[in-house]
């Protein structure tokens, strides 16, 4: 079917490390540099947010200036979700469902490395902003004296409601490299969530029908479609908002008869969906993390697909509960509070099969244990939370409060970041071939658990004692600041943790207990490999029988479905690591390609020439960008097949 | 790791990996020019009250053949694709440049209309009906401008090589992607020019 | 209508009889819309329908691919159709 073409170039080969990962198709190689990138926007995230807290600490404070808060609490919003959070998630997924469904690697291998590279060049172009970001007109120069590097990012909240985010109250450079570095990490995105999906569905191991996937896989799925139906919504309103800001549109103009609320409809449209993809693939490695320390399966497979499905279909009807306080009409407002209580029974499913899970089962309560039973625990407290603000009236008191901010915060640090700690306890010894210390860990979980109680708790009085958010003056006859003060110091535990997590990942890479095989007993697929796992992943490709496959090829199951041991665990491991001396000419692999760097690279260039608009150094811009994109692209479909 | 691998050793849909990633994009983008479209209805109602209107600019009979162009560029696109199924290299090479040169001919037909209208004085700026109207045939004819690159980078290569080697995007997946911006823009001209 | 398209088998000349059809519609669209105003949005939403739907299924093929590609397609419709209906409600178009 194809004939071996005349090449003018060859693909490249590691010949060091550092092209190796420029040129790397590897998902597990891309995985893991998505989740080192992604931690270090955790960090550059989590800085932003403690000055934020000591700045809250005392009422009336001039730690931060108004400009620099706004800046702030927005790039906290914009770092943590898109750069922090999506990246790690993407890590994960990347990572992990090409093991667990039995395949060498993804359905589009190139496309893979594009997607991490966009997202590079993304958070590199929206970084930008520290150097020519400004709040200013040109006129007052690019750094001029009112503005210094804290203040020179997008400021009014991550969610740039508009007109205020637009030209005429928000002007300058530094809300247009947001908005345009948004809009490429949503390509990055799209592309991931394609690559997903077709991998899922095209390249299982044979045997492994839907319903024997993993939970995680089709938590992954789920979030894969929200992210190719969503995404439209959210490229098309940064459109608009590019139009008006730089081509003097009118669509947000309400003296032309724009309308501020499009806007807020375009953007939850993909901002509600967006939560249920940062939170379900946490609901996904909570569900394969619970069975393998519980000793026993996940309970209620089905049901707990079927709720995730329920989810994602049901989160694109309630996106304008974030607008109960909007001019939306009565009618359309007690519909949207109506179908987020609805939304809430699918994730409680959720949580009563984990429950169900853990109930009964010989139970293991090492770190990645406390971390999910933590997880369900502070979802629960912020998903009552979410409840709550489901009745629309309530709502009206509690929006735009710390009260709000109180729940989120529970969902998202003490639900996902706690489930993303989880999973890296619990994956560490796969990609590493050691343990993470349990000693460490176990400091490091309760330091967290309690800094984060400690922080979040308060705010949802402080919310309802009248705290507002993205406000960053409050008089002291309020009388918050004690509850303030308080938050603080949990921040501050908070960031504790973090450094004890930090040493723990150094220690334990040089001195953690190794392992070359299955430390934790395994269920899934991934499990089957030597740790860490070959480049092929599998010497060869499973053939599946059943859920849980792996763990079906130690255990056999008696009359009353308790698991006995075959006795063979030690004869798979040798088998299983004697394979990484056998010969692999049997087994091809997608080769390195450069390109999908190059076109990644071509990006803030593309960039820079929009903010720079009419300059002579825009054209200059432009030409290399649309060069590199051309290198880029043309040099990808002339490379030649894998070798 | 082949794009068209059909061995059956693995759980698979049975639809190629290209075409699947293709329908995926195209179920993205319905979305897209749906919430572009709805944007437009939902300023539609002021569009009668500037010094501009729809009424005054439109030129329904032009526009109805730059439409009727476009939509027979999807003939010549479909036939292209006839032709390479069945192996005739020559003849699918031939009409996928037809569909190359009727998607540069609606492309002209829009910018000799944007031209009249900025000449009239319809611009991004000067109205919400301008803002809008350029959006949405602008995005739209941006994706008919890619679609004739890919047409003609594909064609080329169909040329040159003269071998059965599938190149990078299949015609199968080009011709997906052409229909949908046609089937998009039978949408985008009833609701912008034919519905009042 | 029972209009098969074979695979691997010159379908030109049916492809042509599609276009041809596509052609009678608009010039019938192109007619009314000089002729009457009889309710005109909704005669021409319903033509632009049909001619839609014989473009995605025939020229597109999915009449005749499995129903995964039918399922992601329709879904984008299902799920734009929230949007469309909040932006109708603002406007009291509905």
């Amino acid at each position: 079917m194809k004939t071996k073409s005349k090449t003018i170039y060859k693909r490249p080969n590691q010949k060091s490390k550092f092209f190796d990962l420029l040129t790397t198709v590897d998902h597990k190689k891309i995985g893991i540099m998505y989740l080192y990138t992604g931690f270090v926007f955790f960090l550059v995230g989590g800085l932003e947010a403690l000055l934020i807290r000591i700045h809250l600490a005392q009422a009336e404070s001039t730690f931060l200036s108004a400009a620099e808060y706004n800046s702030l609490f927005t790039v906290h919003g914009f770092t943590m979700v898109f750069l922090f959070f999506m990246a790690v998630n993407s890590g994960f997924g990347n990572y992990l469902v090409p093991l667990m469904i039995g395949a060498r690697d993804v359905a589009f291998p190139r496309m893979n490395a594009l997607s991490y590279w966009i997202y590079f060049f993304g958070a590199v172009f929206i970084h930008s902003t520290l150097f020519i970001g400004n709040t200013a007109p040109p006129e007052g120069g690019y750094l001029s004296e009112e503005s210094n590097l804290f203040s020179n990012a997008v400021a009014g909240g991550w969610f740039l409601y508009q007109p205020n985010a637009g030209i005429q109250f928000s002007p300058g450079t530094a809300t247009d490299i947001g908005v345009i570095g948004i809009i490429f990490l949503g390509v990055a995105s799209l592309i991931s969530a394609i690559n997903l999906t077709v991998t899922t569905f095209n390249l299982r191991a044979k045997g492994l029908t839907l319903m024997k996937l993993p939970v995680y896989v089709w938590m992954t799925q789920v979030v894969s479609f929200l992210l190719i139906f969503s995404l439209p919504f959210i490229t098309i309103a940064l459109f608009t908002v590019v139009v008006d800001r730089q081509f003097g549109g009118n669509f947000y103009n309400v003296a032309m008869g724009g309308d501020p609320i499009l806007w807020q409809h375009l953007f939850w449209l993909f901002g509600h969906p967006e939560v249920y993809i940062l939170i379900l693939p946490v609901f996904g490695m909570i569900s394969e993390i619970i069975p393998v320390f519980s000793r026993k399966p996940i309970f209620g497979y089905a049901t707990l697909v079927f709720a995730g499905f329920a989810i994602g279909f049901i989160g694109f009807g309630v996106w304008a509960h974030h607008m109960f306080s909007s001019s939306i009409q009565s009618l359309a407002q007690a519909g949207f509070g109506a179908a987020t209580m609805i939304i809430a029974i699918p994730t409680g499913i959720k949580i009563f099969n984990w429950i169900a899970t853990l109930w009964f089962g010989k139970r293991n309560l090492n770190v990645a244990m406390l971390f999910s039973i933590a997880f369900i625990i502070n979802f629960v407290i912020g998903g009552v939370s979410g409840v709550l603000h489901a009745v629309v009236p309530s709502d009206w008191q509690q929006t735009d409060t710390y009260f709000i901010i109180g729940h989120f915060h529970y969902v998202l640090v003490g639900g996902g970041l706690f489930g993303i700690f989880a999973g890296i306890y619990y994956w560490f010894p796969h990609v590493f071939g050691k343990k993470l210390d349990e000693k460490i860990g176990k400091i490091h979980f309760w330091i967290l658990f309690l800094g984060l109680h400690l922080t979040f708790l308060p705010q949802h009085w402080l919310g309802l004692q009248g705290m507002v958010r993205r406000t960053w003056w409050y008089d002291k006859g309020m009388n918050i600041e004690f509850w303030n003060l308080i938050s603080t110091i949990g921040s501050l535990i908070i960031l504790i943790s973090v450094l004890v997590f930090i040493l723990n990942w150094i220690y334990s890479k040089r001195m953690g207990e190794d392992t070359e095989f299955d430390p934790w007993d395994g269920r899934t697929l991934e499990w089957s490999t030597p740790l860490p796992p070959p480049e092929y992943n599998f010497y060869d490709i499973p053939k599946v029988k059943t859920k849980d496959e792996f763990w079906y090829r130690k255990y056999s199951v008696d009359k009353e479905d308790r698991s006995i041991s075959k006795g063979n665990h030690t004869e798979i491991k040798k088998y299983t690591l004697a394979t990484t001396l056998m010969d692999t000419s049997h087994i091809h692999l997608p080769s390195n390609s450069l390109f999908p760097f190059i076109t990644g690279l071509a990006l803030p260039f593309l960039g820079w020439s929009l903010i720079f608009r009419g300059s002579f150094t825009a054209v200059v811009l432009l030409l290399i960008g649309v060069l590199t994109l051309f290198i880029g692209i043309f040099g990808w479909t002339l490379e030649p097949e894998n070798e | 790791m082949s794009n068209f691998s059909t061995t059956q050793d693995h759980e698979s849909t049975g639809i190629s990996n290209q075409k699947l990633a293709m329908w995926l994009f195209l179920s993205s983008e319905v979305v897209f020019f749906a919430a572009l479209i709805s944007i437009y209805l939902f300023y539609k109602r002021l569009f009668a009250l500037g010094d501009l209107t729809p009424e005054g600019l439109f030129d329904i009979p032009f526009t109805s053949v730059t439409s009727f162009v476009l939509l027979m560029s999807s003939l010549t696109m479909v036939l292209s694709h006839n032709y390479y199924e069945i192996k005739d290299y020559e003849k699918s090479k031939i009409w996928i440049f037809a569909t190359a040169f009727l998607g540069t001919v609606f492309v002209s037909g829009q910018i000799y209309e944007y031209t009249e209208f900025i000449q009239s004085g319809l611009t991004i700026s000067s109205s919400i009906f301008g803002t809008a109207f350029f959006f949405v045939t602008g995005i739209h004819g941006l994706h008919v401008v890619i679609g004739v690159v890919l047409l003609i980078a594909t064609g080329s290569q169909m040329g040159i090589s003269n071998s059965n080697r599938i190149y990078s995007l299949s015609i199968e997946s080009l011709a997906l992607y052409w229909h949908c911006i046609d089937i998009v823009w039978i949408v985008i001209f009833t609701a912008v020019y034919l519905i009042p | 209508m029972m209009f098969q398209i074979k695979h691997e088998k010159d379908n030109s000349k049916k492809y042509i009889q599609i276009a041809i059809f596509l052609s009678i519609i608009t010039l019938f669209e192109v007619a009314l819309f000089y002729t009457t105003n009889f309710n005109l949005p909704a005669i021409l939403i319903i033509l632009s329908f049909i001619k839609f739907v014989i473009v995605v299924g025939f020229f597109m093929n999915l009449k005749f691919e499995k129903k995964l590609l039918k399922l992601f397609f329709l879904l984008g419709f299902v799920l734009s159709i929230p949007f469309i209906f909040i932006l109708f409600l603002e406007r009291n178009i509905i």
